[in-house]
């Protein structure tokens, strides 16, 4: 894929006046539909697609590429600033980027955001250039068991890391995806759980869910009480120094890591990437006690590795028409309005569009650092506006976004119940986010282990997943995840006892 | 005294229990919701036994005294959007929210210009974004326009 000359025209082709135009038109209106909650990046390139019909491939193509690029570091600017979440894909960045905004370095945690989105991509965008039917063949290998297997590897992880206990996490996953069958049997048809309800009838959407989650409980809080929005701290230094960026140098080369490799799993997405990468990020802490309450490497991991999982989802959607998350297939559809199909084709017909696309992609990266940059330098100013109006606003927002997910008041409903739910669950230690990734991920298991155990009538089911190394791989990190906290807090525990007995001894 | 989280859990058990009787009407694909059905009651069982035996009940009364002075306050807040949402189909997306923005902004008690304006403003804002750039169709008028 990297010829000299094939490089060089696709690097004029992309300093074009139009291409140049639409990288910057994307990256703004990703940065802006990303900021709003229910606004997403996948919607965003709906929209846009009949728009760009009329533009040349090319350009077309680097356009949607910007606003996907672009939307995905855009929910990061609301989930630090309101603790809301612009798309799911930022949903763990609230959980360190928002106590930083309240200890008064709302603009340091959003610029940080920005740098690690920025890296991710960039280092994405690289092995896309260098690597992408390589990086296409390795899609190949995550088969239904595998896919299945990380499904549940991210429901724990996702479990443990939000809830005060394991055992509260992994219910609210269940739930999460007991919720997800609601709707019609994709394999037999039949409606589930529907109650004779139409609506239901298409499952619950997940959108909606994810907006009341963090929205409802957020407002209400905010308009509870006095004053400014946030009881933000005295502004600090919002600049970020070279030892603390030295000190997330390990953060971002692991996180991107994992984003790239979620990025080509698919239907996975950067959803999963993102509470993938904080986790481990969290595990790879010296002071884990910072994370929850405003540690930089929370925000650097979630940021550098949904970023991350843009670029090589491009990979196996190019190589192969696999589209590695829900915008890359929004993004499939404008490749074929435009007569391009993609598959292995496309890697021999069309070699200088798709260089043009790659070297755009890169490109896309700076247009969305300088993009941000701006946006980031405004956005900050929320944070004075009073609870009690900011609120209502919020709310309206937030109800309009899930409205638009189908045009069906019902979504409007469905976000309402989950926020006051989740609001009044979270102060019994039961935390929404696991439930909102089990409404992702529960489809996309049941289907897999439908395929699976389809599979493996034959050899039987364990015999055949004895034979799938990654999948085997992946179960035992699953299991390591639920047996470790135990272990750690059985020994917390004889610690703690053990102590109590030495100081009765002294006290005697 | 039963703790939140315990009356959560019991909640979420019998709602369990029921669904798992509804899905004896499912015709196919019931087996995978059975199992999540039955993974939620064993989770539940556990969690509720590790909160039985972590025993905060004081720290727990504490937390709902602070709440109950909030409570009428978090009651508009949680009704007025369904009230919202109900009022979008009655007289339309536009109305309904500069009646819903102004009423939550003059219960705040911020000043009859400042409600008005805003609530004016992020209403056509809103409406242009959503209805005319991303074009989605939200409710103009509602039942209105027969009177």
């Amino acid at each position: 894929m990297f010829e000299p000359t094939l490089f060089l025209s696709g690097l004029a082709k992309v300093f074009s006046l139009s291409s140049l135009y639409a990288l910057l038109i994307g990256s703004v209106i990703g940065v802006i539909i990303g900021a709003l909650p229910g606004a997403t990046a996948t919607m965003a390139i709906a929209v846009l697609i009949p728009i760009t019909f009329w533009f040349p491939p090319d350009v077309s193509l680097l356009m949607l590429m910007g606003v996907y690029s672009s939307g995905i570091f855009g929910g990061s600017i609301s989930a630090i600033l309101l603790n809301i979440p612009g798309t799911p894909a930022s949903a763990a960045t609230t959980f360190d980027g928002h106590p930083l905004a309240l200890q008064g370095y709302g603009g340091k945690a959003a610029f940080l955001a920005l740098l690690s989105s920025t890296i991710g991509g960039l280092i994405s965008g690289i092995a896309l250039l260098l690597a992408a039917p390589a990086l296409a063949a390795i899609a190949l290998r995550f088969g239904p068991p595998e896919s299945m297997m990380v499904a549940i590897f991210g429901l724990v992880m996702v479990a443990s890391l939000s809830s005060e206990n394991l055992s509260k996490g992994l219910l609210m996953a269940a739930f999460g995806m007991f919720l997800g069958t609601i709707g019609v049997d994709p394999q037999g048809g039949s409606p589930r759980f529907t109650f004779g309800s139409i609506n239901l009838l298409q499952g619950l959407s997940v959108v909606p869910v994810l907006i009341g989650v963090f929205s409802i409980p957020e407002v209400i809080r905010m308009m509870t009480s006095e004053g400014s929005h946030v009881q933000v701290g005295k502004q600090g230094k919002q600049h970020l120094s070279l030892q603390e960026i030295k000190g997330l140098v390990k953060t971002w080369g692991v996180s991107t890591a994992i984003g790239m490799v979620i990025g080509l799993i698919p239907a996975i997405g950067p959803e999963t990437a993102t509470f993938m990468c904080y986790d481990q990020a969290k595990r790879m802490a010296k002071d884990k006690s910072k994370f929850g309450h405003g540690a930089l490497e929370g925000v650097a991991a979630s940021e550098a590795g949904n970023n991350a999982v843009v670029g090589t989802s491009l990979a196996p959607m190019f190589a192969l028409g696999i589209p590695g998350s829900g915008a890359a297939m929004a993004l499939m559809g404008g490749l074929l309005i435009h007569g391009l199909r993609p598959g292995p084709q496309l890697f021999t017909e069309q070699k200088p569009l798709l260089m043009t696309l790659f070297l755009g992609f890169l490109l896309a990266q700076f247009f969305m650092l300088l993009v941000g940059y701006a946006a980031i330098k405004i956005a900050p100013s929320i944070l004075k506006v009073r609870g009690a109006l900011l609120g209502p606003i919020i709310i309206m927002v937030s109800m309009v976004g899930s409205y638009a997910i189908n045009n069906n008041i019902f979504d409007v409903f469905t976000m309402l119940v989950a926020g006051v739910v989740a609001h009044f669950m979270a102060d019994a230690g039961f935390s929404f986010v696991p439930v909102v990734l089990g409404m992702i991920l529960g489809p996309m298991f049941e289907g897999e282990l439908s395929r699976t155990l389809t599979i493996s009538e034959r050899d039987g089911f364990f015999v055949y997943l004895s034979h799938r190394p990654i999948a085997l791989v992946i179960l035992v990190l699953t299991i390591v995840t639920i047996i470790v906290p135990f272990i750690q807090m059985r020994k917390k525990q004889k610690m703690v006892a053990a102590q109590a007995t030495v100081s009765s001894e002294n006290e005697g | 005294m039963l703790k939140a989280d315990q009356v959560w859990t019991g909640i979420i058990i019998c709602a369990s229990l029921v669904l798992f009787g509804v899905s004896r009407n499912i015709i196919s694909g019931a087996a995978y919701p059975r199992a999540m059905l039955i993974l939620i009651l064993v989770l539940a069982f556990v969690s509720l036994v590790i909160s039985v035996r972590k025993g905060r009940a004081e720290t727990r009364q504490t937390i709902s005294r602070e709440k109950g002075n909030k409570a009428k306050e978090i009651s508009v807040l949680v009704v007025s959007p369904f009230i919202y949402a109900i009022l979008w189909s009655i007289v339309g997306f536009l109305v309904a929210t500069v009646i819903f923005l102004f009423g939550l902004f003059s219960y705040k008690r911020v000043s009859l210009v400042k409600s008005i304006i805003t609530a004016v403003v992020a209403a056509i804002v809103i409406e242009y974004i959503f209805g005319t750039l991303f074009q989605v169709p939200l409710p103009m008028l509602g039942w209105l326009p027969l009177l």
